[in-house]
């Protein structure tokens, strides 16, 4: 017998429903998009 | 003074308003009016902010989208880049040091797509202005509120890379 606890579906929460779960997505994608931005200056400024 | 560098400073004046009124009006939606409606609709006066605020602030709010995205565009037009390249085309395509400015313009044209392809056209059903079910209403507000809150989400590197573009220091 599976034990079912196990294979309980949990609900992911969409962090778009709050407010701060916004806010602190939109930190995360800026400090990727940052290392993406710098990654390319200093690539063109390395081969300028 | 020549008349060029007055353009570019009406033009850059002129993207700054209109980005404020838009930007500001996607928080008054997201950091207020929400929970705001929340409230009224529990109270039972939900309908005068749908009839006579929300009609009003979506006019601002898609028009000063797309007058940011143009001013914008403009101004990025206005330069050439180090390797010849027109601004605008040097920015959508991440040449180098407009790499910054072109991220934050691509984050700006994304959220002018969601505002007036899934933003409008939901809000137009919930409001009643087109004719919809009470299901689809139901559809249309959550499409509305998800496309909202990605714009609000996607603001934060978007004014980031807007404000830091001409900064290069802080990409080296």
């Amino acid at each position: 017998m599976c034990n079912s606890s196990l294979w309980e579906v949990k609900s992911v929460k969409n962090p778009l429903d709050s407010l701060w779960g916004t806010v602190i997505s939109g930190i995360v994608i800026t400090v990727i998009l940052y290392y993406v931005a710098e990654w390319i200056v200093s690539r063109a400024t390395a081969g300028a | 003074m020549d008349w060029g560098t007055i353009g570019g400073g009406v033009t850059r004046w002129i993207h700054v308003f209109a980005g404020i009124m838009w930007i500001g009006l996607l928080y008054f939606f997201n950091f207020v009016n929400v929970d705001a409606m929340k409230a009224a609709t529990a109270a039972g006066e939900g309908a005068p902010i749908s009839k006579y605020v929300v009609p009003r602030a979506l006019f601002f709010f898609r028009w000063g989208a797309v007058a940011t995205w143009l001013f914008g565009a403009g101004l990025l037009s206005s330069f050439t880049a180090p390797n010849g390249m027109n601004g605008f085309a040097a920015a959508f395509a991440l040449q180098g040091a407009y790499a910054p400015i072109g991220i934050g313009a691509w984050l700006g044209t994304i959220m002018l797509f969601n505002v007036w392809v899934l933003i409008w056209p939901n809000q137009k059903k919930i409001l009643g202005l087109v004719p919809a079910t009470d299901d689809e209403k139901a559809k249309a507000r959550r499409i509305a509120f998800l496309a909202s809150r990605t714009n609000t989400m996607l603001s934060l590197p978007m004014l980031f890379f807007m404000v830091t573009g001409p900064h290069q220091s802080i990409y080296h």
